[in-house]
């Protein structure tokens, strides 16, 4: 932009209400992303009496051929699968339900929406309890009941089979709520008349569904679900709380390595290359939901 | 009080045409001076600039000879009025009143004893502790005036405020502006696209077009002598009728042919134009306002036989569009001589009310005394004294 | 308002919504009583309906959570550091939205689209480095490292500009023309009529660290700065178990957060809501 005078340029005081978020972000999002990009291509260690080398792509060749990253790429694949869609389809229900106009919509509401308030350590250690291992455990005694006691009691948490979907359960109940309000919102912005055109066209329920009703929510149904493919992807709490990544790396994820490598192992330009990959996934991801949404972000 | 001057003040953003040339405007101190135009024709531009919010691309802004270019908003004290009153939400009329009392940073006492004298004079007394959204529409454009007032402006900018209103309050507050103002004797700018508006309220008017000013002038000289189709055709409801005619010489006498009867000229329209007799034999643009033609009983001489094509009977007058054999040229055009509307109407003002059906045969006769004459590129034919 | 289903339609919603709810809310309840029982029943009747039943029900839990850990401690911390952000994160986001929305100047659009790009950025990648930069630095185990690189928000100043694009622009320019500078008409003009989008940004980013584990976890060493999810996390691994203390303390950690949420929770949906919205 350029101006011709003086008279509607507010450099400096627009200069002075940036400043604080500016300096914020150069120096605590872009300066360190950089960093980790330039590191993960060097030998960096913390507290190192090693020179600092360029090893060029060595850390990713490294990261690529450890069984235990593999297998945590692996595993948040196999959640974001998993959850996503069970997910989304739960919270699009409830948003269904709750779109009746049905009364006590706001006590359902309440409660469907409270576990996303609970910070997921919490959830986390609660849900230990849950998953406790003999007959007495309430995921097994639940189990147990719904299958009129064919049900053998199971050590969710220790069980290489099991200890995964146990997480992707808790996820679900903590994050579904969220993905909800989302969605009721969007529901709640279709214009009615629409859903009234095409009842008096005679489609039946299931058909408005179908032609009205989700063409419409596209946008916030492609926005929910990348935002819980990038939380899958982000994956840490539940696991190092419940799991540590076991049993045999079964419940291990990128974020769990990544820690690992620079917490206990000092691996920095190690965790840095496993921040690339990582943002890579980010980037792709949030590419794909640019393009699926289409839309014209106005810079003023 | 001050006045305002315009020289050669142009407009333009990046990569776009001009919005406003060139425009030279004077408005004098204590004036009411009215800036009417259609739609998109630059007139908020115009205003917006005036009040330093919009930059000026070309040219210079003088306020009392001083040039304000440079001069951001808070410093030109002006007061505007704008079209959504732009009332601040979250405060009451006391506390949207005060507002730029307190940014003068006046002494308490002396806020408030400016707010209840605006609001004495205004009749808000007993709105003061509402918010906007507890007001009427005619309510929020008084306190929207009110805010104008309040700080002893140089002179005041108003941008449609009257646009949002219904038509029997627009009458009301039309009055109340303008009664106000000569109370005031404040400097004001008033813009409008409504030319009843500018006519009735300004002192002159000035008619802009497509980013030109067209011509500016006390509204009964707009009236009386528009200097251009356009002007014409924009002031007066409904506006002038253009017709394209040869102008012939016959017996001596100018005269022009309108289907098959000759209308001689008068002595008294060819006195207003000089140059007339110069032009016999060549093509010329011809106004006639809506008020200038009659109704006559079928037969007479001199009069044109037409077919209504609808009418518009509004009580104490009768607005008639009637199609006949003529050349009806189109006013907001470029080249208005050689733009002919596809279907020829003629307006006209019958006094009283008539029911006309479409289809029926009416005689108009057109008084010759009250022509207004202009070359083919629309431009009134001079002089015109 | 919907059209309403025929009655069987409604009663099948009503079954299938209370269904889920009980499922949804059997965690909490069973949070609940089990904190107010006696520390070895509660995992022995976690599965059966006792578990929902707090007979018997004691403080002593809560007691023992307030000798074996410094459970205020711990509370204050959270409440400093997710305050300091909160707050100071709204200030800071909400001025810098305000001059890429509204002010002219050099430079907007490229650093408005720097600040889109940062957006996409979670916390997640920029862990590692901004680790390594505090751990050099000597400033693990500090206030300064928890609050500090979390104040500026491209998400949060995102949130602010969606909202004061849309403000009418009129009410600036009347209050320029009044006679107000660029910040007095921030704090009195813009901020007053801003109201939803501020307790949404505030609600949105309190959730967003008052839950924050990694970064805490990493950056905390000893219990004096540590915040709660970390602390409970800790305290799971504290012998002996004694799951009656660990419920309590999660009763502790997450009543003022809920008990606001109720509160509020209009404003806490429309929070949320908010930040679909533009996606
Ligand atoms: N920021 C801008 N960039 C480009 N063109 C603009 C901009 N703002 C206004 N314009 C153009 O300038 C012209 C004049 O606009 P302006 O608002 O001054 O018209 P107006 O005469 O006030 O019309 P109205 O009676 O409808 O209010 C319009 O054609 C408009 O499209
Ligand atoms: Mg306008």
């Amino acid at each position: 932009m350029r101006f011709a005078s003086r008279l509607n340029d507010q450099t400096p005081a627009a200069l002075l209400l940036i400043g604080p978020a500016l300096f914020g972000l150069l120096l605590f999002v872009l300066l360190p992303f950089l960093f980790a990009l330039l590191t993960a291509f060097t030998n960096l260690r913390l507290g190192s009496p090693l020179p600092l080398e360029f090893v060029e792509l060595k850390q990713f060749t490294r990261i690529f051929n450890d069984p235990a990253f593999l297998q945590a790429l692996a595993n948040n694949l196999l959640f974001a699968l998993v959850v996503v869609p069970l997910q989304t389809a739960l919270a699009l229900g409830l948003a269904l339900l709750l779109n009746q106009g049905l009364r006590g919509t706001t006590i359902y509401r309440t409660l469907f929406f409270m576990p996303v308030v609970f910070p997921m350590s919490l959830v986390a250690v609660v849900w230990i309890l849950i998953f406790a291992p003999g007959p007495s455990g309430m995921m097994n005694s639940l189990l147990d009941f719904l299958s009129f006691g064919q049900w053998q009691p199971r050590d969710f948490l220790r069980d290489p089979l099991l200890a995964l979907p146990a997480i992707m359960l808790l996820s679900i109940w903590q994050g579904a709520g969220f993905q909800m309000v989302i969605l009721l919102a969007g529901l709640q912005a279709i214009p009615q008349e629409l859903d009234e055109a095409a009842a008096l066209d005679g489609a039946g329920r299931w058909q408005r569904f179908l032609h009205v009703t989700l063409p419409q929510l596209r946008n916030p149904l492609i926005f929910v679900m990348l935002i819980t493919t990038i939380l899958a992807f982000r994956l840490f709490d539940q696991v190092q709380i419940m799991t540590r990544g076991g049993p045999d790396n079964a419940t291990t994820t990128v974020m769990y390595e990544m820690v690992e490598s620079v917490f206990t192992r000092q691996q920095v330009a190690r965790a840095s290359a496993m921040t690339a990959v990582f943002f890579l996934l980010v980037l792709g991801l949030t590419w794909l939901q640019r393009r699926l949404v289409r839309q014209t972000r106005e810079v003023e | 009080m001050a006045s305002i001057r315009l020289d050669k003040v142009s407009k333009q953003y990046d990569g776009h045409d001009a919005i406003i040339e060139e425009m030279d405007l004077q408005i004098r101190d204590g004036e009411l001076l009215v800036l009417v135009g259609p739609s998109g024709c630059g007139k908020s531009t115009l205003l917006r600039m005036v009040a330093g919010l919009e930059e000026v691309s070309a040219g210079e802004i003088l306020i009392d000879d001083l040039v304000v270019n440079q001069l951001p908003p808070q410093k030109r004290n002006l007061a505007m009025v704008f079209q959504n009153y732009a009332l601040y939400p979250h405060m009451t009329v006391r506390e949207n009143l005060a507002f730029p009392l307190k940014m003068q940073r006046l002494l308490r006492d002396e806020v408030n004893r400016r707010v209840a004298q605006t609001a004495e004079l205004l009749s808000l007394g007993n709105l003061l502790d509402r918010r906007p959204k507890q007001l009427s529409g005619g309510q929020r454009q008084r306190v929207a005036m009110g805010r104008a007032m309040v700080r002893d402006a140089d002179a005041f900018l108003m941008d449609e405020p009257l646009s949002n209103l219904d038509a029997k309050l627009r009458v009301e507050i039309r009055s109340e502006i303008a009664a106000l103002q000569k109370r005031l004797g404040i400097t004001t700018l008033y813009v409008t696209h409504d030319q009843v508006e500018a006519m009735t309220l300004g002192h002159r008017v000035a008619v802009m077009r497509a980013g030109k000013l067209q011509q500016v002038a006390t509204p009964s000289r707009l009236y009386e002598h528009p200097i251009n189709v356009f002007v014409a055709g924009f002031i007066g409801n409904p506006g002038m009728n253009v017709l394209r005619v040869k102008l012939e010489t016959v017996d001596k006498t100018l005269a022009f042919r309108l289907g098959e009867h000759c209308f001689t000229l008068t002595q008294s329209v060819v006195e207003n134009y000089p140059d007339l007799p110069n032009r016999s034999g060549q093509m010329l643009l011809l106004g006639i306002r809506p008020a200038a033609i009659t109704l006559v009983e079928p037969g007479g001489n001199d009069s044109l036989e037409t077919i209504v094509s609808s009418a518009e009977p509004l009580g104490h007058e009768t607005i008639l569009h009637v199609d006949a054999d003529i050349d009806v040229v189109a006013t907001d055009t470029e080249d208005p001589g050689n733009t002919l509307l596809k279907r020829p109407v003629l307006t006209a003002i019958i006094p009283g009310h008539h029911h006309f059906k479409p289809g029926e045969t009416v005689h108009l006769q057109i008084d010759c005394d009250k022509l207004h004459c202009f070359d083919l590129q629309g431009t009134a034919l001079a002089p015109h004294d | 308002m919907r059209p309403q289903r025929s009655r069987p339609g409604m009663i099948l919603s009503y079954a299938l919504l209370s269904v889920l709810a009980l499922l949804c809310l059997a965690p909490v309840v069973m949070m609940l009583t089990g904190s107010l029982k006696p520390d070895e029943r509660v995992l022995t009747e976690a599965g059966t309906l006792a578990g929902f039943i707090p007979d018997q029900a004691s403080l002593q839990n809560y007691a023992d959570v307030f000798t074996r850990t410094d459970f205020l401690g711990f509370l204050i911390n959270s409440l400093f550091i997710t305050g300091t952000i909160v707050i100071c994160g709204l200030l800071v986001n909400a001025l810098a939205a305000y001059a890429f929305a509204r002010l002219h100047w050099h430079g907007r659009d490229l650093l408005f689209n720097l600040v889109l790009a940062l957006m996409i950025l979670p916390l997640e990648a920029i862990a590692v480095p901004l680790f390594y930069g505090v751990s050099l630095l000597g400033l693990r185990d500090t206030y300064l490292a928890q609050i500090l690189p979390f104040i500026a928000n491209a998400f949060s100043i995102y949130l602010f500009y969606s909202f004061f694009i849309g403000l009418p622009r009129e009410l600036e320019e009347a209050a320029r023309l009044d006679g107000a500078s660029t910040l007095r008409i921030f704090f009195s003009i813009i901020l007053p009529n801003s109201k939803p989008v501020f307790a949404s940004v505030a609600i949105l980013s309190f959730l967003m660290w008052w839950g924050a584990y990694l970064w805490p976890l990493m950056v905390t060493i000893g219990p004096e700065v540590r915040p709660l999810p970390v602390a409970i996390a800790a305290f799971y691994t504290l012998p002996p178990l004694q799951w009656g203390d660990i419920l309590a303390f999660g009763v502790m950690m997450v009543a003022p957060v809920l008990l606001i949420f109720i509160l509020f929770q209009r404003w806490f949906v429309r929070g949320v809501a908010a930040s679909g919205i533009k996606g």
